[in-house]
């Protein structure tokens, strides 16, 4: 029994080390250090309380980050999920150049997101991008889309969703390849037309798979930030500022670690809060076989 | 459209079964065909088994009477109209799949009526022919459940309900019964057949199992390598197998098949003899015992027959016959000759001399 607890250790070590050092003890010590000081040349860390969480609540740059984030992530996570959907309902069935189609959706995934923000930044270049070009075809002047506080945040958001949308078409895919064909044949029998069966059929038996990439949609809104870095730096006037970028700006160019990590406790809390709720509200409707 | 949910809910009988007939039907798909060259017949208000091994086509055939298959030849008859490229649903027929297809995410109420649902059948209308098909399958206690929640034989009655609610005429069902254990096969057997009759469907059934086939059958349709072997009654295709294949396929143990001259008959074809129809007698063609196996009422004697293999069936009381020499007898009238060659049946009730001259003419041609 002793030996066998200890075996079970030892089996547990590895994982446990590697998530101990690089996950549970960064977390708990940036909740610490969100209640102490940043340390500033000869005047080292103390304890402040409450006082960053004040300061941040104080702060106009993190409400504007957060609402930035939160229309972001509206923007970001339906789209790429509805337009995951329409590209896996595309390449299921029997079209033609089916394997090419499957490619063509999925390359974006494979490409760094770095890369796909320079694509981008071409797609959007005043005047001779992609965009003003074919603009121009149609007598529309040019516009500078990613350095227009009004369509900056939806420059970077449309970046995303072409990024994300063909990997969660995968997911979709996969979900859609395991409906048995029979029922869809039982649900034609009686009649019931293709927008019926997709209702209330299809959409159905993806819910789980729909649950999933909801919520790793939802994480993504807020971590994935890369191209914003070689876009906009979070400009124009913090109008693409979200709370990951801001959040990287405070500890690491401003170096105010400890306003950072209570910037990134906010986030923490806000991001369980979140895949709690979508786990718990949408389990309840999800069917698993 | 033809819309059955508008047809008066009681009683649950469809007004008139339609027959359907198939002529010429044929289905080849890019390596091989399935179905070649099928015509007959499946009359109207009774139960057709399309009966024969895995691969013989007649799961592919059960689909193009649904439309899920097009036929790449011939056509499909009902109610006096070629049923051309109709849609599945517009066929007015009713299918009970292999598997079930019941959908996993609603309730046994919702899988029973949702083909109502879809078509637009008023609530009002709906439920009460949901509780009139619940009570006929025992499904009442049931009806908030999900399928998972159902044993097997429950998941078959959803299924059967789900077919018999639409009250379409003709029901279609690829081996309905192959998931079930053997003693829950045999009920639902039962009530499948009692079913069938009590609303008057015309049924199509596959099945690769000659029992179900003979037990419930009013015709079976014998299929092999994409063709029709035979069709017929149950009783007609017991006792007048076209073919040795037809012979070997239905009957258990299927009919025994010898050449003739180890039964001191004239030479060159097959004797084809069911268990059930020789006997142990004083004289006769010689056979040794090989094993027996005890039925409870009945006594399996396998037998060697000069070197064939044959089985025969006795009242386990009767006991074995005693003695090295034994011989074996039969009725004359039970005999069936088939051409050794092609396996095709010899003119019925041939008498020796007939196989003979039929032999002689095949020799000829």
């Amino acid at each position: 029994m002793r030996r066998e607890t200890i075996h079970a250790w030892l089996m547990l070590l590895p994982a446990l080390v590697v998530l101990a050092t690089f996950m549970h003890v960064p977390a708990v010590e940036t909740i610490i250090a969100s209640f102490w000081s940043t340390a500033r040349g000869a005047r080292p860390s103390h304890f402040v309380g409450l006082k960053n969480y004040e300061r941040m609540i104080a702060d106009p740059v993190f409400w504007q980050a957060m609402r930035n984030n939160l229309v972001y992530a509206l923007v970001t996570v339906p789209l790429s999920m509805g337009l995951a959907l329409v590209m896996a309902l595309l390449v299921q069935g029997r079209v033609a150049g089916r394997a090419f189609l499957r490619m063509a959706f999925f390359t974006p995934t494979v490409l760094p997101l770095i890369a796909v923000a320079n694509i981008w930044i071409f797609f959007y270049t005043p005047g001779f991008g992609l965009i003003d070009q074919i603009r121009g075809l149609f007598g529309l002047h040019a516009q500078n889309l990613l350095g227009t506080g009004s369509t900056a945040l939806y420059a970077v958001a449309a970046v995303a969703v072409w990024k994300e949308a063909g990997f969660f078409m995968i997911f979709y895919l996969a979900a859609l390849q395991t409906i048995p064909t029979t029922l869809i044949e039982a649900a034609r029998l009686e009649g019931a037309s293709r927008w019926q069966i997709f209702r209330r059929i299809t959409l159905p038996m993806i819910m789980p798979t729909t649950l999933f990439i909801s919520v790793n949609a939802v994480i993504d809104a807020v971590r994935l930030v890369d191209h914003i870095f070689q876009m906009t730096q979070g400009g124009p006037d913090n109008a693409t500022n979200i709370l990951f970028f801001y959040i990287y700006r405070v500890g690491f160019q401003f170096w105010d670690t400890a306003y950072a990590a209570t910037l990134t406790v906010v986030m923490i809390v806000i991001l369980s809060l979140l895949a709690l709720g979508q786990v718990v509200l949408i389990d309840r409707r999800v069917h698993y076989k | 459209m033809r819309d059955v949910a508008q047809t008066p809910s009681h009683p649950p009988i469809p007004s008139a079964a339609p027959g359907i007939s198939l002529r010429g039907l044929g289905k080849s798909f890019a390596t091989h065909a399935a179905v070649r060259e099928v015509s007959f017949e499946i009359p109207a208000g009774a139960l057709t088994v399309l009966l024969g091994p895995s691969g013989c086509g007649k799961s592919t055939l059960l689909r193009l009477i649904a439309g899920f298959e097009a036929p790449t030849a011939g056509e499909i008859v009902m109610a006096g109209r070629s049923l051309g490229d109709l849609p599945p649903a517009q066929r007015d027929i009713a299918m009970v799949f292999q598997s079930y297809a019941l959908f996993p995410h609603l309730t046994v109420a919702e899988n029973i009526t949702f083909g109502l649902s879809v078509r637009g059948t008023a609530k009002a209308e709906m439920a009460p022919r949901l509780a009139r098909v619940a009570q006929m399958m025992g499904l009442e206690t049931l009806l908030d459940r999900k399928p998972a929640q159902l044993s097997g034989g429950q998941q078959q009655r959803v299924a059967l309900a789900r077919a018999v609610i639409s009250e379409r005429p003709v029901c279609l069902m690829d081996e309905p019964l192959s998931n079930l254990d053997a003693k829950l096969r045999a009920e639902m057997r039962v009530e499948i057949r009692a079913l069938q009759k009590r609303l008057g469907l015309t049924m199509v059934y596959v099945t690769h199992d000659q029992v179900e086939a003979m037990t419930m059958a009013d015709r079976i349709v014998l299929m092999n390598a994409g063709r029709v072997e035979q069709e017929g009654t149950p009783q007609e295709i017991y006792a007048h197998p076209a073919s040795t294949f037809a012979a070997r396929f239905i009957g258990s143990p299927p009919m025994n098949l010898i050449p003739t001259d180890r039964l001191g008959l004239p030479g060159g074809a097959m004797a084809g003899l069911r268990p059930e129809d020789i006997h142990f007698a004083a004289a006769g063609a010689k056979v040794t015992v090989k094993s027996a196996e005890y039925l409870g009422a009945d006594l399996l004697v396998t037998l060697d027959v000069s070197g064939s293999e044959a089985v025969l069936r006795q009242p386990a009381r009767a006991g074995l016959p005693a003695g090295p020499d034994l011989f074996i007898g039969w009725a004359p009238e039970a005999l069936r000759l088939f051409d050794a060659a092609t396996g095709l049946a010899l003119a019925p009730g041939a008498t020796r001399f007939q196989a003979n001259e039929a032999q002689a003419n095949e020799g000829r041609a």
